[in-house]
């Protein structure tokens, strides 16, 4: 008998409802306050000033410039020195600012398209935008030329680059 | 008469009077298990995956499908016309002396980075089928992850805002950049 009640003495559970409650506020403070967006990268070389010892003859490329009145410049130019293999000017739908719709992907898509069933060889996109493009369309564009597995140079932002194409 | 043990853990009909007398709580330790477990998912998960930006900032990164993941990189901002590289806060004269400092620190890790490669060159010596030999290290070379800097600019700002950047990173030497973007692929 008396065993028996010594037994019941020593038998204790700990409280864990306090510890429950203490845990659920943790993960509500943690849902509230994470950072759910992950940063990633898009990689680009420079488009122009390569101080390598090793730079040559530039490759085959497509330069496509990006003029802010909408309109994307393309050029096709297998050599530095003689004109473009292929050239086009895709107008914008909307005057304004630039503006990196559905149209303007799909002929520029068909316009790459083209080139490259011509020139296999080439892999090399020159982006050349001009001063009051938006910073997020160029990365929009540039993000679909990626899924075409294509090496990006990026040059920086110049005035005026409408006067030297074709728009 | 002996009743099984799972009759008589039954809340509505137990077998037996000693089980109608026992009080049952509610087991929570395996509750607890579980909590305890998405508290440390939530305080490491998301700096594992992915760095995030600061959000003192208040920089609004552009989405991108095609987009890697960042691993600790060197990151520089732009935020109203100032340069913050890492925690320094330049403007854009001050670019370019730091920019050339950082690209000869960078060139050294590429170095460490990439000098297993060359010992796995020596290592093979004995390979016949120079092809396969030289498949396997494109594709080791590839594997490898250089350091590079990455730019991290509001999507409503103009491509001008990083155009001081991609002067002073020619400059300096470095040939390859990277723009942050919202990962938003696998």
């Amino acid at each position: 008998m008396h065993n028996s009640r010594g037994n019941k003495d020593v038998d204790f559970e700990i409280n864990l409802l306090p510890v429950l409650s203490v845990l659920s506020i943790c993960i509500c403070f943690l849902l509230t306050t994470t950072v759910w967006n992950r940063m990633g990268y898009l990689e680009i070389n420079q488009a122009i000033g390569d101080q390598l010892p090793t730079s040559g003859k530039n490759p085959d490329s497509i330069i496509i410039k990006l003029l802010k009145n909408g309109n994307l410049d393309l050029e096709w130019r297998t050599d530095e020195n003689s004109s473009a293999a292929l050239q086009k000017t895709i107008l914008a739908t909307h005057s304004g600012t630039f503006l990196f719709n559905e149209k303007l992907k799909i002929e520029l898509l068909h316009f790459i398209k083209n080139a490259t069933q011509k020139a296999s060889s080439l892999k090399t996109v020159l982006v050349l935008p001009e001063v009051g493009v938006p910073y997020g369309e160029t990365i929009h564009m540039i993000d679909e030329l990626k899924k075409l597995s294509l090496d990006i140079g990026l040059g920086p932002a110049v005035e005026g680059l409408a006067l030297g194409g074709r728009s | 008469m002996n009743h099984s043990p799972l009759l008589s853990q039954s809340y509505l009909f137990p077998k037996n009077k000693a089980a109608k007398k026992k009080n049952t709580g509610l087991i929570i330790t395996s509750l607890v298990d579980a909590f305890s477990i998405l508290v440390i998912y939530l305080l490491f998960g998301p700096s594992i995956s992915g760095e995030a930006v600061n959000p003192e900032m208040n920089i609004q990164l552009p989405i991108a499908y095609a987009s890697q993941l960042t691993d600790n990189e060197t990151t520089i901002k732009v935020k109203n016309k100032l340069y913050y590289l890492q925690n320094e806060v330049l403007t854009s004269a001050q670019l370019g002396p730091a920019l050339k400092k950082l690209a000869l620190v960078m060139q050294a890790q590429n170095k460490s980075i990439k000098a297993p490669a060359i010992n796995l060159k020596n290592e093979t010596k004995g390979v016949e089928n120079s092809k396969i030999f030289d498949k396997s290290m494109a594709i080791k070379k590839s594997k490898i992850n250089e350091k590079s800097l990455v730019i991290i600019a509001d999507k409503n700002g103009g491509i001008e805002d990083i155009n001081p950047i991609l002067i002073a990173a020619s400059e300096a030497g470095m040939t390859q950049l990277r723009l942050a973007v919202e990962h938003q692929g696998e």
